[in-house]
């Protein structure tokens, strides 16, 4: 018998087993986390006011170059408490079209583009670099759990992929953010109060800006303009979708949200939510998407709805009954401890679009004895 | 007690016998008129064969003929001790070659037959006279020559291998799972391997800088692809040898070391064979003679499938791996005149590895992924030994073909053809030539088809949006020139490899100048130092076929499995990705090693090697349609110790302690140095196995081994996607931190019934015997924020039986 023999006996035996490992579900928080960046427009910039679209008061989270724009992090701890922006600390850095590779070597060297600041960035052309653009990597600034910028001009990869990555170093706890950072860096120390995100944003209306980039900016794009039809450019600017959620506990429908945020339980009860969105809403969200005619070697556009997903994170009492490895499939019922002592659980609801629109929804829970 | 009394009655003979005193022989025929009285005289013939599975004849053996009281049951033991005292006649012979005696003017009546042979357990059988047909004596092996091997040292071989296990004394060793080729896991230089995987990795390399030869040509793999076994069934092993670097001129394209198993030739002296059956699978094998040869063939297949189907009876529905494996090896060994030998031979292998949904859906594939691959082997051998001349030809063909399917089909079908020539001749009585050539060329043909979404049926071409058919070839050819020159006890070994790839359409030539020196420096002292080059091709492949096999950081049990790269990278190199064209370079290693070797009191042997080894780095030209890049590969350099205290042949006990201390690098274009993946500074086996009284052996494995560097995992980084959050891990540079020692013990217990014509053995294999689990692999919260568990193998107990006929 080898220990190969063993090794596969055991992964067959101790499935089929159903060994049990003390890991804390992916759903539940444990420990105070960072479980979302929301993002939106805080101000307009001049380019296409008209993408604001049907009248709504979701936020817009899709950015054009010379718009005001914030990240905003929603960090948690164990008993449902969300931190205040004043408590945390942040510093965010562009990465481009890049994938955020703050190590790029196996010797774990950073990168120095993540070195310098963005506002720093001055034409060069021995290293062939421009003015700032949205294709920099660099360090845009500092602030707290709330961090505006101004987006700056759109360079030429970013006209073609028109999803910009983002990179946020979050600190709580009073454990600074240039502390943390420099744990990442250096890669030599724990991450203790500390979140790093990397948050991709869409930029566009994509078809508006297209023609921005090539008319404008004399960017040579994949997709020709002319091969852009007329009706597509009126495509509004994503919003952060706004869900109603119906809680219902023990089977009975025990109020909407927003309407109701608190409801009572008792322990071993069930929740169950059930997300909807207006449709109103959601056929302004409409979008279209380009693809290419290999034969014809043209680009044809379709419209396409939103896909809509929402995931859970609960504290102290309530727990998810889903399997919790994929997190798609997560359906949102879930059970109250039944040994549960009085006091507030709290389920956060984090739901998101295709085109990166986040949003929290937070649905407290009073244990009654 | 009675033990005692046997033995003394045997001294008693046996001294009677040396001392030259005669014992009575039977009274001389009486007159006639007595005669009717007489008992009447016969001739009693018979054979000696050894008991078990071998039915081998014994010559030589003393058949002694006493007389025995009325009454004794004919074919049963004699237990009663023999009385020297009562004994009136005896007459005695000595079996001839074949096993064959033959007495005369024995009386007729009961006997007591009395056989005593060196390496057999005396035998004492009641017998009658007259006796038809002819008596048949088994005798029983000793047992402590129960796993004698026979080592025929012919003469001096070119670049002999650092370790040679005999293929039948590796199967007994505690912890290889009865494998030969999985007990040279055990050997220093080579790393452990997590979690038992099959990997083989010599002084530091990768597993893939191993070469694995079977026969005298490469095969595939050594391990089936769920490294449960080998792919030769081990009754089918006739040896195995390692050279964990510094291998011979008639090898090349690895930048490490070599392992190469010969499979073993049928006997001719009778239909024999060997059934085993364990947890794991069954085999069986037959030898036979053959007009003027003999046939030895054997398969195996594994049943584990059905073992997990069985317990999803039960337990219902697991969705957990099922591996299948299976293979075979025939050869047919025929002497065509004198001195000329042609082995023919047909081997082959083949693995399943199904993974399948929890919950498969009707009319979609229920499988995850489905993995399949498969050889088969043909060779043919023409050894001419005609005194100064050797010669071998050896032409070899090999059909591989692999199979991946997911929500994509990958298939790889290949006709590989391999030829072997080796002429040796001892031009002076110092000097022997040796030259040869050897020549892979691999023909392949790959298919791939990408489903238009996921859950699409991949066999239906309206929802397939890529099926795209390449095919290749590539080929490297060697010719190699050594002589080996001795001057009284000093032997030198200069060589030269020319090495021609033809690779990723590109044509490389490379000479490989490599020297070893020993020295009979005492009579139980051999020194020698070995420097050679070993140049190798270096493609730039098309890409990674099995990075979705299984997910390297794939969610289990609510959390995240950081299973260790090494765990996953040598899954199948074939079917990863194919060369990119005109993406090749070639690059050498360079290895030197020197050693002792001293032959020590008791049967033990000691063995020491300093060993360096250097892989050069060089520059690879990735081309693509519109642009080329260039890519450095990287420098690895690896020095260290190997210790080996071996007492191979003892008759009571044999095994070994190996030690390998190792430094193993890694630097990737001007970074800075980092620990090669196997870099296991220290490494200690003990390995003993012992035969016991009635026929029992016991044997033990004991490993204390550094633990493999670390990718350390710091925290978690998460990302939004169009979906939801993800995280990865944030990694430390590798070598930041090590995994812990591993130490673990094994036993194990053989017990082996000889009956006449067949041997039955069983045994009882014990893994982690004071159950320590180590590490393999880490379990993380999903956001890698904090690690909340470690898998680690238990102690697991394992039964087989084997039956030789």
């Amino acid at each position: 018998m080898t220990s190969a023999r063993v090794a596969a006996a055991l992964a067959i035996f101790c499935v089929a087993l159903g060994c049990e490992f003390q890991i804390p579900a992916a759903t539940y928080i444990h420990q105070t986390a960072l479980i979302s960046v929301q993002a939106e427009v805080v101000e307009l910039g001049p380019l296409n006011p008209a993408r604001v679209g049907l009248p709504s008061d979701a936020p817009i989270a899709e950015p054009m170059p010379h718009d005001r724009f914030s990240f905003e992090a929603v960090v948690v701890d164990p008993d449902g408490n969300q931190l205040p922006a004043s408590e945390i600390e942040s510093i965010w850095f562009q990465c481009g079209v890049f994938g955020c590779e703050i190590n790029g070597n196996l010797d774990g060297a950073p990168l120095p583009q993540y070195q310098r600041r963005c506002d720093e960035i001055e034409p060069d052309e021995s290293i062939e670099q421009g003015p700032l653009s949205m294709d920099d990597r660099c360090r845009i600034g500092e602030g707290d759990g709330r961090f505006e910028f101004v987006v700056p001009e759109l360079g030429p990869m970013m006209a073609d992929n028109r999803v910009a990555n983002y990179y946020g170093v979050i600190a709580w706890n009073g454990r600074s953010a240039e502390d943390c950072w420099d744990a990442r860096v250096a890669l030599d120390g724990l991450f203790d109060n500390c979140g790093f995100i990397i948050r991709s944003v869409k930029v566009g209306p994509s078809w508006w800006m297209l023609a921005y980039a090539s008319e404008v900016l004399g960017i040579e794009t994949q997709i020709p303009v002319w091969q852009i039809p007329f009706a597509v450019y009126g495509q509004a600017a994503n919003r952060t979708p706004s869900p109603t959620v119906e809680v219902r506990i023990d089977g009975a429908i025990a109020g909407s949200y927003p309407d109701v945020a608190s409801f009572s339980v008792a322990p071993g009860s069930t929740i169950a939510l059930e997300v909807s969105y207006d449709e109103y809403e959601q056929f302004g969200q409409t979008y279209f998407r380009a693809n290419l005619d290999a034969e014809n070697q043209k680009f044809w556009f379709e419209p396409a709805v939103e896909l809509l997903v929402a995931v859970p994170h609960t504290t102290n009492a309530i727990h998810s009954t889903a399997d919790i490895d994929a997190d798609l499939l997560v359906p949102l019922d879930f059970v109250v401890d039944e040994l549960a002592k009085p006091g507030r659980s709290t389920i956060f609801l984090v739901h998101n679009d295709d085109r990166y629109g986040e949003g929290v929804v937070r649905l407290d829970f009073e244990v009654q004895p | 007690m009675r033990r005692a009394r046997w033995v003394g009655a045997c001294c008693g003979l046996l001294t009677v016998l040396v001392s030259g005193v005669a014992w009575p022989a039977p009274p001389a025929p009486p007159s006639p008129d007595a005669q009717r009285a007489a008992p009447e005289r016969v001739t009693v013939e018979g054979r000696v064969l050894e008991a078990g599975g071998a039915r081998a004849p014994v010559s030589g053996a003393v058949v002694m003929l006493v007389d025995a009281p009325a009454g004794v049951r004919p074919g049963k033991p004699a237990r009663d001790p023999l009385d020297p005292e009562a004994v009136t006649w005896m007459l005695r012979a000595e079996t001839d070659a074949d096993g064959l005696f033959s007495i005369a003017e024995v009386p007729s009546g009961s006997l007591r037959v009395v056989i005593v042979a060196g390496g057999y357990e005396r035998l004492e059988v009641w017998a009658q006279a007259p006796s038809k047909p002819s008596l048949e004596l088994f005798v029983e092996p000793e047992q402590d020559g129960a796993y004698r091997t026979e080592v025929a040292v012919t003469r001096e071989r070119l670049a002999p291998p650092d370790h040679n296990l005999s293929g039948e004394q590796a199967r007994h060793y505690a912890g290889s799972g009865d494998d030969p080729l999985l007990a040279t896991l055990n050997l220093p230089g080579v790393a452990r391997t997590p979690g038992g995987f099959g990997l083989l990795s010599l002084r530091g390399g990768n597993p893939t800088d191993t070469g694995f030869y079977l026969d005298g040509h490469p095969i595939p793999r050594a391990f089936h692809v769920v490294p449960i076994a080998s792919v030769i069934s081990p009754p089918m092993t006739d040896r195995v040898e390692l050279s964990a670097g510094n291998y011979g001129p008639g090898y090349g394209s690895f930048s490490g070391g070599m392992v190469h198993v010969f499979s073993r030739a049928g006997r001719r002296e009778g239909v024999h064979g060997q059934a085993h059956v364990d947890l794991f699978d069954l085999g069986l094998t037959t030898e036979a003679p053959v007009g003027p040869g003999a046939m030895h063939f054997g398969f195996r297949r594994s049943h584990i499938d059905a073992v997990v189907r069985g317990a999803e009876g039960v337990i219902g529905q697991t969705g957990i791996l099922l591996p299948t494996y299976w293979d075979y090896l025939g050869r047919l060994d025929i002497p065509v005149r004198p001195n000329h030998e042609l082995t023919l031979r047909a081997l082959g292998a083949g693995d399943r590895l199904r993974a399948r949904g929890p919950d498969p859906v009707p009319g979609q594939t229920p499988n995850l992924f489905d993995y399949g691959a498969s050889f088969h082997r043909f060779d043919l051998d023409y050894r001419v030994d005609d005194g100064d001349w050797r010669v071998l030809v050896s032409p070899s063909i090999r059909l591989d073909s692999a199979r991946f399917q997911q929500d994509f089909v990958i298939r790889r079908d290949a006709t590989v053809l391999s030829g072997r020539v080796e002429v040796e001749n001892d031009l002076q009585e110092w000097l022997t030539l040796h030259l040869g050539t050897d020549l892979v060329y691999d023909r392949w043909r790959r298919r791939e088809r990408v489903a238009a979404e996921i859950g699409a049926d991949i066999s239906d071409a309206d929802q397939v949006t890529v099926d795209e058919s390449r095919t290749g070839q590539q080929a490297r050819f060697g010719m190699w020139i050594a002589t080996t020159a001795r001057y009284r006890n000093w032997s030198f070994v200069p060589s030269l490899r020319l090495n021609l790839f033809a690779y990723a359409g590109r044509q490389l030539v490379r000479f490989d100048p490599r020297f070893e020196v020993h020295a009979q420096v005492h009579p139980k002292l051999e020194w020698f130092a070995k420097i050679g080059m070993f140049s190798i091709p270096v493609v730039a492949s098309t890409g990674g076929a099995s990075a979705n096999l299984v997910t390297p950081n794939g969610s289990f049990q609510g959390g995240v499995a950081d299973i260790p790269p090494y765990l996953l990278a040598y899954f199948d190199p074939q079917i990863e990705g194919e060369p990119r064209d005109r993406s090749a370079a070639a690059t050498s290693a360079v290895q030197a090693s020197t050693g002792v070797v001293a032959q020590l009191g008791w049967d033990l042997d000691l063995r020491g090697t300093l060993f360096w080894r250097e892989v050069v780095p060089t520059t690879i030209n990735i081309v693509f349609p519109t642009t080329t890049f260039e890519q450095r590969t990287a420098r690895q350099r690896s020095m260290g110790l190997e210790l080996m205290l071996r007492r191979a042949l003892g008759p009571k006990l044999d095994g070994w302690i190996g030690y390998t201390l190792l430094w193993a690098r890694v630097q990737r274009d001007g970074q800075d140095w980092i620990p090669a993946q196997f870099d296991q500074r220290h490494s200690l086996v003990l390995l003993l196995s012992a035969a016991l009284p009635r026929n029992f052996r016991f044997g033990g494995r004991f490993r204390l081994v550094s633990g493999n560097p670390e990718n350390t995992v710091l925290g978690g980084e998460a990302s939004n996607s169009i979906v939801g959050w993800f995280y990865r891990p944030i990694r430390g540079v590798r070598g930041t931190t090590y995994q812990p020692a591993f130490h673990q013990l094994d036993l194990r217990i053989d017990k082996r019934w000889v009956l006449r014509r067949t041997s039955v053995t069983a045994y009882l294999d014990v893994q982690n015997v004071y159950n320590r689990q180590y590490p393999e692999v880490s379990l993380y919260t999903r956001d890698w924020s904090q690690r909340a568990s470690l898998i680690g193998l238990p102690i697991y107990p394992s039964l087989g039986v084997q039956v030789d006929f």
